[in-house]
């Protein structure tokens, strides 16, 4: 199956003025599968997020390429083209945030048609008709403005608003966590449809491992700056390698009450560290750190018998 | 023993009524959660409690009192900060960005009647049994140099420096990471165990709830339409309400 997206290398490098550098992404490399969804994975501050915006060309990355639908991505988000802009749209967490608050929201959808051109005049009814259709949206909501619709309404119109353009890689980031639970499964339901029905492929960014394994055929998963582990979703949440991946998902608390309780008072007391000067960055927190953990930062290695699952830790492979 | 009772409390903004006669009882060293969509009322009817719901709005109550005292129509607020305290779900929200965070759990201790003389002591006791690694020194740090799940520990140290009886906890780990949201849950865990404080949590995730309450009360479209053991609630939901709130969790088989 081709790649549409294709990481290889990637430096992020925050420089902000009389501050000490900080290195958002190290060495990323990964591959979108045409029709699939990638999720990243890992606590606030690994990385992720960083890696999304450069794929969508929003900030500039200091190393490495990045391939969308077989195109180079330029370095220099001014210089990416137009045309390459068109192919892949952002969902953000915030629903609103997408909608200009003084928009009918039917005009914004005609607005990122003309933008884009993704189809004639003529046509822009029919488009708007198929994805407020494909999303459950009523057309009368079309004539109202962002502050009148629910959260969950904003959400979707916000993704209406992405694939009349004709998107067909969308980066979703955080997109169900300012949604309450019931909307929350409205959505990742719209969106395996999207996926299933549409051939919209994805780069979810998400800490929800319940959207996750609901969504992502993919998931590589960060941690400061880094992929530490990476593989299909089955393999990585069913049988992690990485000590962190591990801490991740136990620390994801079941709903059943007993189980909860038992889970909280066994996972180990544990404090987020300063960064360490060498070595692997999950180290200081790792119950199964060895010597040479503080010395060499490992790299990733395939997982021997997991097709694809591959993990950057010496101590567990 | 009884801490908080309440009866039969409405709240109205002009002809909207947004909580229809919700009642609720909570004893020493209790955790009760209130579940519900957006919307549902859950942070109204603790708002309301507090004292802290904008003038606009009409409070109706028929019985609400804590330690004995009536709340209405004073409300909870003369107790705030010392017999209540409240952690809220953006920790740096909570906190005033330019003064250091020991100096602002000092001032918690200080309304609190503690002599200026033990503050800074006791300050960094409490910080340290939160777990802040290097409490003395991290007292000194300004809330932006902190992370999210510090400044976190900061809030509670600060809603705890009161000694309060009953703490409120509106999505107090919603912002956090995972990982970070355990340890914080740990923490809500032992005050309750240890000191025997009395929780009145808010929260829409059902892991949280299932960790920490002893009882849970729905509401949806602002009144009350499921409440009873955690277990009951959580594991035999009745209502369609509470097993739309059930159904996401559920969705990628969180574990």
């Amino acid at each position: 199956m081709t790649s549409i997206l294709e990481v290889k290398d990637v430096d992020v490098t925050f420089r902000p003025s009389g501050l000490p550098a900080t290195r958002a992404v190290i060495g990323a490399s990964l591959a979108l599968r045409q029709g699939t969804s990638l999720a990243l994975v890992g606590e606030s501050g690994s990385g992720k997020t960083t890696l999304a915006r450069a794929v969508l060309g929003l900030i500039p990355r200091d190393s490495g390429e990045i391939k969308v639908f077989g195109d180079a991505l330029p370095k220099n988000p001014r210089e990416v083209p137009l045309a390459m802009r068109r192919r892949m749209q952002p969902l953000f967490q915030d629903p609103g945030a997408s909608l200009d608050p003084m928009w009918r929201v039917g005009d914004l959808l005609m607005e990122a048609m003309e933008v884009t051109g993704s189809v004639e005049q003529a046509q822009y009814d029919a488009e708007i008709s198929i994805w407020m259709n494909a999303l459950g949206l009523d057309r009368d909501l079309l004539t109202r403005r962002a502050h009148e619709l629910s959260g969950g309404q904003k959400q979707r119109m916000a993704l209406a608003r992405a694939l009349v353009t004709g998107a067909k890689l969308l980066v979703l980031d955080e997109p169900l966590t300012a949604l309450d639970p019931p909307a929350q499964r409205a959505a990742s339901e719209l969106l395996l449809n999207l996926k299933r029905a549409h051939g919209i492929s994805s780069l979810l960014v998400s800490h929800d491992i319940g959207l996750v394994r609901f969504l992502a055929d993919d998931v590589a998963v960060m941690y400061r700056g880094r992929i530490v582990e990476s593989g299909c979703t089955e393999d990585v949440l069913a049988k992690p390698k990485h000590p962190y991946t591990s801490l991740l998902l136990a620390s994801v608390l079941p709903t059943q009450p007993l189980a909860a309780r038992g889970r909280l008072a066994s996972l180990p007391e544990d404090h987020v560290t300063e960064q360490p000067l060498a070595g692997c960055a999950f180290a200081p927190r790792c119950l199964h750190a060895i010597a040479k953990c503080h010395i060499d930062t490992p790299s990733l290695s395939a997982v021997p018998s997991g097709a694809g699952h591959a993990v950057a830790c010496p101590v567990v492979v | 023993m009884t801490l908080l009772q309440v009866q039969n409390l409405s709240v109205s903004y002009g002809n909207q009524r947004v909580l229809s006669d919700f009642s609720l009882t909570l004893n020493q060293g209790e955790t009760v959660a209130l579940i519900g969509s957006s919307g549902s009322g859950k942070t109204t009817a603790a708002l309301a409690l507090l004292g802290l719901l904008s003038p606009s709005a009409r409070v109706d109550v028929r019985h609400a009192t804590f330690e004995g005292i009536d709340l209405f129509p004073r409300h909870a607020s003369p107790l705030l900060g010392h017999r209540i305290g409240c952690v809220f779900q953006d920790p740096r929200a909570s906190l005033t960005p330019h003064i250091r965070v020991g100096d602002q759990i000092d001032e918690a201790f200080e309304v609190s009647g503690v002599p200026p003389a033990d503050r800074r002591q006791k300050t960094v006791l409490l910080l340290d049994e939160l777990g802040v690694p290097d409490a003395r020194a991290r007292s000194d740090a300004y809330p932006h140099e902190l992370s999210g799940g510090l400044c976190q520990r900061v809030a509670i140290a600060m809603a705890l420096a009161g000694m309060p009886a009953c703490l409120v906890a509106d999505e107090p780990t919603t912002a956090l990471d995972v990982t970070v949201q355990i340890q914080v849950l740990k923490i809500l865990r032992r005050m309750t165990e240890q000191r025997r404080v009395a929780t009145l949590l808010i929260s829409h995730d059902m892991g949280v709830v299932a960790a920490l309450a002893d009882r849970v009360i729905v509401l949806d479209h602002g009144s009350v339409v499921e409440e009873g053991t955690v277990s009951n609630v959580l594991e035999s939901p009745r209502h369609p309400a509470t097993q739309a709130l059930l159904a996401h969790a559920s969705i990628g088989g969180r574990q």
